[in-house]
């Protein structure tokens, strides 16, 4: 894809995530970029329903902002540093404090795990990144330089998605169509085992139903289709 | 430099507007704006006349006095709990806007023994216990919740000391912070962090934010570029800004 289409499809990737309420006034989605390796695209720090073309940035493997002129940037672009940096797999993160997410970013007792086939990828529990284990108990919880990032992608593993104590999460996907579908599923899959145990017993999936799907291709069909409802429902492709 | 009073009407009618909007707010509440102008006759603050917030216009914005009497006289109706404002301006030099709600989700934590407490870190404002004002346990014998006096204003101001935020039980709470937009952030984000509270002690057990996570709200450093990113987003969910 073109850098050009790239930047679009970032921006409305933002602006869907905006509209759909797992992002609000901060949260983020980036891409690698399609021709300098170890770079990736970032809007200039600016809440991600209301980012444009123009606020798009070009970030370097250490997430320092490679031109710009003079826009501010993100103080958090170290996630998606950290992440690109330990996981070539990965060509598109999204950081973000969904609502439905946090109680389990905090909880002792309860872990997010699949409940529903669209929270697959939970699998048998989401592991939490506690900036506290390694950066002490005192900090202001963001992510704030490269060896935070690298702690928080260690964490990560090759799961799809991690939480961040008391903060949010990082979900994680191959092309920004992939991440967008992922992280709606995240908030579906959130909202539902929520509802389940209040409910009382359930029904439990089976084995082979619980292991991982093959992974579909990046533009797989359910992407694209996740793309254009989501598109138009953002007021994006009205043309 | 210091804003304008002209600009302080324009930021404190939009902070009352956007938390109708978000539904911080409702048909009651409201925010009000230390005057930057106060002194020489002027008021200490800026408060709208007594209207939902989320219709409040500049024009319908009066200058109060310290002791929280409008400085012109008025035939309008005026909110009966304007002294919460009065009073933590008097008593926090450092506040500069004040909104004082009856936000659905913090409720519940007003009149439980479980104390609301930053477990998210955008609500780190609130610390490891937001005191709750018991204006029945104050004031003895005193049959309604609302802050009607200067008196009762400075009680509450005094439960709230240093903080952020104070919870008044059964009834709602106070946020302040040193301008409209630090209000507007702190507001949304007490919100989102009594949900998440509420959940994860559904859930269990739960880490809160450790003491040391937690804003040091006497020194909270200079204002924050997110209070302006999460402005901008505001204002444009209100269709305030096109």
């Amino acid at each position: 894809m073109e850098v050009v289409d790239i930047r679009r499809e970032l921006v409305a990737a933002n602006r869907i995530l905006g509209h759909e309420g797992i992002l609000d006034a901060f949260g983020h989605v980036s891409v690698r970029h399609p021709d300098h390796p170890g770079h990736f695209l970032l809007c200039r720090a600016r809440s991600p329903e209301n980012v444009e073309v123009p606020d798009v940035l070009e970030f370097d493997a250490a997430g320092n902002l490679v031109g710009g002129d003079g826009a501010i940037p993100y103080v958090e672009r170290f996630i998606h540093a950290g992440v690109y940096e330990a996981r070539p797999d990965v060509t598109a993160v999204c950081h973000n404090h969904a609502l439905s997410i946090l109680p389990f970013s905090i909880s002792r007792s309860v872990k997010l795990r699949s409940t529903i086939n669209r929270s697959l990828m939970f699998g048998e529990g989401v592991p939490v990144w506690d900036i506290a284990d390694d950066f002490g108990d005192s900090t202001d919880m963001l992510v704030r330089n490269m060896t935070q990032g690298r702690s928080l992608a260690r964490k990560l593993g090759q799961q799809v998605i991690i939480l961040m104590r008391g903060h949010g999460s990082v979900v994680t996907g191959n092309g920004v169509r992939q991440v967008v579908t992922r992280s709606l599923n995240m908030d579906l899959g959130a909202r539902a085992q929520l509802a389940v145990m209040t409910l009382g017993e359930r029904r439990t999936f089976t084995e082979p139903e619980l292991q991982p799907h093959p992974e579909l291709p990046a533009g797989s069909t359910h992407d694209d289709r996740d793309w254009e409802y989501f598109m138009r429902r953002a007021g994006l492709n009205r043309d | 430099m210091a804003k304008s009073t002209t600009a302080v009407l324009g930021e404190l009618a939009n902070a009352n507007r956007i938390l109708g909007h978000e539904g911080i707010l409702d048909a009651y509440g409201h925010v009000s704006a230390r005057n930057p102008a106060a002194g020489d006759g002027a008021g200490a603050f800026l408060l709208s006349r007594a209207r939902a917030p989320e219709l409040v216009e500049e024009a319908d914005i009066l200058e109060f006095t310290a002791e929280g009497e409008p400085v012109i006289p008025s035939t309008r109706t005026l909110y009966l709990e304007r002294y919460i404002h009065a009073a933590i301006y008097a008593a926090r030099p450092d506040v500069g806007a004040v909104c004082h709600s009856h936000t659905p989700s913090i409720l519940p934590f007003s009149v439980s023994t479980t104390p609301l407490r930053s477990v998210i870190h955008s609500a780190r404002f609130i610390g490891p216990a937001a005191p709750v004002w018991d204006i029945s346990r104050e004031f003895p014998g005193e049959w309604s919740p609302l802050v009607r006096n200067y008196a009762y204003g400075a009680s509450l101001a005094a439960a709230l000391g240093d903080g952020a935020i104070a919870l008044l039980r059964g009834h709602g709470c106070v946020v302040v912070g040193r301008a409209p937009q630090e209000v507007v952030s702190r507001c949304t984000a007490m919100g989102k962090n009594a949900q998440v509270q509420e959940i994860a002690h559904r859930l269990g057990e739960y880490t809160p934010l450790h003491p040391g996570e937690c804003e040091d709200t006497l020194n909270p450093g200079p204002p924050l570029a997110a209070d302006n990113r999460a402005w901008e987003y505001y204002l444009r969910r209100a269709g305030l800004l096109l």
